[in-house]
């Protein structure tokens, strides 16, 4: 595909960015990126501020308290220095190269500091260990002082292996137009919803951008995001294997 | 196949799984029901089955039994749990309990079974039952 992806971002009214971070949450292993970044917008009182239209999106409205909502959408903080781009459906492989690319572009014409994508790296060992540790973070970046400045917060680098979907074509696209991206994977069970691992990248941000949340009310209500989730988990499975696609993360 | 175009029905159908199909399986509204998310790893001895079962308090709320073939797995939860289940148009409903009947990828040695209970999630090993004789190659 040459030039502009077909997705579009819609401003829903004029925003004011300075050199945002754009974070992004999409469904995949864990639902890790989905919980930060739904956490992250309800505790940091973020608004909505646009959303993503584009041909290959699955035509489906979400109606919350009677409002209806298209399923891609941003948020910003009040201050307009960070931005969350949410999805509330697994992307099918279209939609997920076209918003991803068309978010790069969309940052970069923004200045963007970086594009932050939020996921989990599958791990059996986690899932059947009787240790109690925190989730470790690794990080991949195309700028090595981001990986650097991570590091400080506990984060390793993601040393081998492959990323698939949404956040290979962020990493792609940011590398093609010289927009900073930094992928953190938290460890995280593969196929069960798992809040603890998105404590773990909320965590680093917390750190990384100064937003200073309190994580507590993610670690507390963790069994009852699990029960909620499980439909979520389950149509991000189906939508992979549907692709016949890996995991997004496998190191 | 390669070179040919997406058939707009099969989309269609793909579209309808995806959002309204299949994911009712979780619930089993007349009993009132959860079915628990469940995953199988096997490896070269055992096969390892792991079910996600949050807001369940202990290993004594949960009632686990095992044939050659399959297992069976009822948990009680802490409190009832409202959630909010089906497609387009979601209702809610009370839940109180996990229940589930997985048949197993492999036949297994019941008697050798083991499982816990950390943190939500009940992890069953199983030993792989060996199979088959061994055949003289003349």
């Amino acid at each position: 595909m040459e030039g502009r992806s077909q997705a579009k971002i819609i401003e829903n009214r004029g925003i004011k960015l300075t050199k945002p971070y754009v974070v992004v949450g999409v469904p995949d292993v864990g639902l890790v990126g989905l919980i930060a970044s739904s956490f992250m917008i309800e505790h940091a009182n973020m608004q909505e501020v646009g959303y993503v239209e584009s041909e290959s999106l699955p035509q489906v409205v979400m109606v919350h308290g009677s409002v209806p909502l298209p399923p891609v959408r941003l948020y910003a903080s009040g201050d307009g220095k960070l931005v969350i781009l949410l999805s509330e459906i697994p992307l099918p492989p279209r939609s997920s190269y076209e918003v991803a690319s068309e978010l790069e572009s969309w940052a970069l014409d923004k200045s963007a500091e970086a594009v932050i994508g939020l996921s989990g790296l599958p791990s059996s060992e986690r899932l059947e260990s009787d240790s109690d540790s925190k989730p470790k973070v690794f990080g991949i970046s195309n700028n090595d002082l981001m990986i650097k400045e991570v590091g400080k917060y506990g984060v390793q680098p993601f040393e081998e292996g492959m990323i698939t979907g949404t956040y290979a074509t962020l990493i792609n696209k940011g590398r093609l137009l010289g927009v900073n991206n930094l992928l953190l994977l938290a460890e995280s069970y593969p196929e069960f919803p798992d809040p603890s691992a998105a404590a773990s990248v909320v965590g680093v941000l917390n750190s990384m951008l100064g937003i200073k949340l309190d994580l507590k009310p993610l670690i507390e209500e963790s069994e009852e995001i699990r029960l909620k989730m499980r439909d979520m988990m389950r149509r991000t499975q189906m939508t992979a294997s549907q692709v016949g696609s890996p995991p997004s993360a496998y190191a | 196949m390669f070179g040919s175009e997406p058939d707009p029905f099969d989309e269609m159908d793909r579209m309808m799984r995806y959002f309204i199909g299949e994911v009712d399986s979780l619930f089993d509204t007349n009993s009132k029901c959860l079915k628990p998310l469940h995953r199988e790893r096997v490896t070269d001895e055992e096969l390892i089955v792991t079910l996600d079962l949050p807001c369940v308090a202990s290993r004594d709320d949960i009632k686990l039994t095992s044939t050659e073939e399959s297992i069976f797995v009822e948990a009680r939860m802490k409190k009832p749990v409202m959630l909010r289940v089906g497609g387009s148009s979601q209702k809610r409903i009370e839940f109180e309990r996990f229940s589930k009947r997985i048949k197993l990828s492999r036949h297994v040695d019941p008697n050798r079974a083991s499982a816990k209970f950390r943190k939500g999630i009940l992890t069953i090993r199983l030993p792989v039952k060996e199979e088959g004789r061994a055949v003289d190659i003349g």
